[in-house]
């Protein structure tokens, strides 16, 4: 009986874990949006070295984010974000203007990844 | 995480209603829970293998939620006799006193062909010698003649027979296996006297010595090397 009760536990916990999962997914996301919208903010007031200051802030902490993402998250969709990073970064370093979209872009994806992990009826199915 | 351990609870509960509706015909000496697993298993953990894009967690979570979930199965079946007849289902007469009960065999998907191939499997071709054909929980097909049909026993005949045993093996391609040695109560000096009454000279040259509870020996040179 022992062993049906341990994978009743252990069956329990993958399942409050998953929700654990998607809340650490939404807070670390939250805080990256967080910072990408105020650089977004910033850059329409034409404060670029302000902007790429928050573009890298943002980009350091996906980074250090590195092994809880590679483990949870498909390698594919990480490659795809931090591509998008040095993109934006990219562009602000740049002298032409920096389009809305090229933060927004960044910030789908970021979206995209909580919203992915979230166990509802049409990502299940 | 969430898609996954709600994925593969509905992908194990879809195959295991596919499949214990298909009949025990499609089972091969595992219970249906064991054959998910098995099957299962072996495809996602092929995944991760293949491709190392994806996470090895998303491989790694339904092998734990798959093993919990025989887990819990196996379980129930052990405490519980009705859920055993609803999970594994219950064995089945396919043929009773030489009548094949054909309601049966159509439930249970077994064709005429099949059961004359398990039947010949088991060197029987005439039906009407089988008392009773019972297809068990895990697709085994299991036969009881009728009374005098079956061979006669060594009780039955009054021969006297040994008490046999099981043979212990004492040298295993030149290796001396103590613990076997030990278990019959022999030594290494009994061995090799044994080995000189066989004009060998060294446990190098033998490939398999074994012995029963009896004392009979059984002896196979090792070849090439005597």
């Amino acid at each position: 009986m022992k062993r049906e009760f341990a994978a009743a536990a252990l069956l329990l916990a993958i399942f409050a874990l998953s929700f654990v999962n998607v809340r650490h997914i939404e807070t670390k996301t939250g805080v990256l949006t967080g910072e990408i919208t105020a650089a977004a903010g910033l850059i329409a007031e034409n404060d670029r070295e302000g902007a790429i200051k928050h573009v890298k802030n943002a980009l350091a902490g996906w980074l250090e984010w590195n092994r809880y993402s590679h483990i949870m998250l498909r390698h594919s969709e990480i490659d795809t974000i931090t591509d998008a990073y040095y993109a934006l970064l990219q562009a602000l370093e740049g002298k032409d203007e920096v389009p809305p979209a090229a933060f927004g872009s960044l910030l789908e994806k970021l979206r995209g990844l909580a919203e992915k992990e979230r166990a509802g009826l049409g990502a299940i199915l | 995480m969430g898609i996954i351990f709600f994925r593969t609870l509905i992908i194990y509960a879809a195959l295991f209603l596919a499949m214990r509706l298909m009949g025990k015909r499609q089972l091969g000496e595992l219970e249906l829970s064991e054959l998910l697993i098995t099957v299962l298993i072996s495809d996602i953990a092929a995944h991760p293998l293949q491709d190392i894009g994806i996470p090895l967690m998303n491989g790694l979570l339904p092998i734990i939620i798959l093993l919990c979930c025989e887990l819990l199965i196996s379980g129930l079946i052990m405490k519980s006799s009705r859920a055993k007849v609803i999970i594994c289902g219950k064995p089945c007469l396919l043929i009773v006193d030489g009548v094949i009960d054909q309601k049966e065999m159509r439930k249970n998907r077994v064709t005429l062909d099949e059961l004359a191939e398990q039947l010949r499997g088991k060197s029987v071709l005439d039906l009407s010698l089988i008392k009773y054909a019972v297809l068990e929980t895990d697709g085994k097909l299991n036969i009881v003649l009728f009374p005098a049909e079956r061979p006669a026993t060594a009780g039955q005949l009054g021969i006297k027979t040994g008490a046999g045993g099981y043979p212990v093996i004492l040298v295993n391609d030149g290796r001396i296996m103590r613990d076997n040695l030990r278990l019959l109560g022999k030594d290494g000096e009994w061995l090799r006297q044994e080995l000189a009454a066989r004009k060998v000279k060294s446990v190098q040259d033998v490939y398999l010595m074994s012995m029963n509870a009896e004392g009979k020996i059984y002896f196979a040179p090792a070849e090439g090397k005597r």
